[in-house]
């Protein structure tokens, strides 16, 4: 069940203008600045409709926000571009209008690199700000980043799995 | 499976509660939280809400786009200098979901109802309902949880995205939402709120999703402000003791089928419907010459 809590229903308290299209995406940024801390390089690719319609939904500037720790709600998405200069956060798109036909319109790829190592993430933002990571570091995953979610401590458990391998 | 309008209808009666209840004791259930805590969190959700419109009301500013802006003051202007025709109730709302949904596409802070492109017409219908009938905070806290328990059955029976089963998905589910919740509100029960789903749903069915420029700004605005006058006509409707011929979880089911059979073109691609007007298309070329800043 991928809409489970009243708050995914309700929520999340956002900016706007997309739910599946801001909202979503900053929490998959979030979800990698959560794992690798303060982020030195990020290389961002878009798929599909996120490719195709990025500018006017601030998908761009929603990621960079994410990848900076900024939550969905937080009004400094707006300015994204400008905190990701102040932090020398040194960032590169890539936009594949044509996904792969097993990939969620709205799929993410991020590859990151922080002190504390490397991450490479894909997910999605599937809608009323619900996000989820299908693969984590080329190994397959299903983690739901819904609004009720916990990012904290979801990415502690998901790094405990991880290692236990 | 997960549970059905019927399921939760047939779960409310057998408590004796309302479908708000039932939503905030399945979340007590699911998360193990405490019920005040998981009711504060709904009731700032509200305090979002108002603040959205409060600000939005109040804005000229035209979005980057100059696609939207500015009308929801006029609205305003207009319903506190004459007599509208709609009436105190619908007008207000009108009023207030525009406010929201100017907001969302000035990249203000709203909340998703389900999603942020339909984030106007619950905020519209709770703020009326609190000036013109008097609804105090709590009741519309519990309304909130109200909408969600029937966005949770769009959600995981359909779907609520644009992108995935057209605007009969956000703009549809969100009008259906509020239908409902109006009803309980106003002493329906569970039962006539299926009802007022289902009529509000039924006439939104086969709605396309066809952003201009892709933006959630044209149709998406004044579908917003146009959803929140079906809701009060399908509730008053159910209040009234209307039923819907068709029940409610088969209505849902339909909106799923026609979604999935809806062409691509016209699911928030932009590649179809409005977006495609000669209008829709220069109101495009102007945005997309941002350059992407990569
Ligand atoms: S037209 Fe599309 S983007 Fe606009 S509100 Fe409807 S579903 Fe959302």
């Amino acid at each position: 069940m991928q809409f489970d809590s009243c708050f995914d229903i309700i929520g999340p308290i956002m900016v706007g203008p997309s739910s599946s299209h801001t909202a979503g995406v900053v929490s998959i940024g979030k979800f990698v600045h959560t794992w690798l801390g303060d982020l030195d390089h990020v290389t961002i690719t878009f798929y599909g409709s996120l490719a195709s319609t990025y500018q006017g939904h601030g998908s761009d500037k929603a990621i960079i926000g994410g990848l900076l720790g900024l939550s969905s709600r937080d009004l400094n998405i707006r300015s994204a571009y400008a905190l990701a200069k102040d932090r020398h956060l040194d960032y590169h798109f890539t936009l594949v209008p044509d996904a792969p036909p097993d990939y969620h319109p709205n799929t993410v790829q991020v590859e990151a690199a922080s002190r504390a190592g490397t991450l490479h993430i894909i997910g999605a933002s599937i809608g009323g700000g619900v996000a989820m990571i299908y693969a984590i570091n080329h190994q397959e995953a299903s983690i739901n980043l819904g609004t009720g979610v916990d990012i904290d401590t979801i990415v502690a458990k998901t790094k405990k799995e991880v290692s236990d391998v | 499976m997960t549970e059905t309008m019927k399921d939760i209808v047939a779960a409310c009666q057998e408590r004796g509660v309302s479908l708000g209840e039932w939503m905030i004791q399945r979340e007590i259930e699911r998360t193990g939280g405490e019920r005040e805590k998981i009711f504060a969190q709904m009731q700032e959700r509200l305090s979002v809400m108002k603040e959205a419109v409060a600000q939005g009301i109040n804005d000229l500013e035209e979005t980057t786009s100059k696609l939207s802006g500015g009308d929801a003051y006029r609205m305003h202007q207009y319903n506190q200098t004459t007599d509208p025709l709609s009436g105190p109730t619908i007008s207000k709302a009108m009023e207030a979901a525009m406010a929201t949904s100017e907001s969302n596409a000035k990249m203000n802070v709203i909340v998703a109802t389900p999603t942020a492109g339909s984030a106007g017409i619950l905020p519209g219908i709770m703020i009326s309902l609190q000036e013109n009938h008097h609804v105090n905070d709590e009741a519309l806290t519990m309304g909130l949880f109200a909408a969600s328990a029937i966005g949770y059955v769009f959600a995981n029976h359909a779907f609520v995205s644009g992108a995935a089963g057209g605007c009969q998905a956000e703009v549809g589910s969100a009008t259906a939402m509020a239908a409902g919740t109006i009803t309980e509100l106003r002493g329906g029960s569970p039962e006539a709120v299926t009802h007022a789903v289902a009529m509000a749903m039924k006439s939104l069915l086969g709605l396309v999703c066809d952003p201009v420029g892709g933006l959630v700004e044209v149709p998406c605005v004044k579908r917003n402000v146009i959803g929140t006058s079906i809701a009060f006509s399908a509730a008053d409707m159910a209040l009234a003791g209307i039923e819907s011929r068709i029940p409610c979880d088969e209505v849902i089911h339909t909106m799923h089928t026609i979604g999935k059979d809806m062409p691509g073109s016209l699911k928030e691609t932009a590649e179809g419907g409005l977006a495609q007007t000669p209008t829709g298309l220069q109101a495009a070329q102007r945005v997309y010459q941002r350059p992407c800043n990569l």
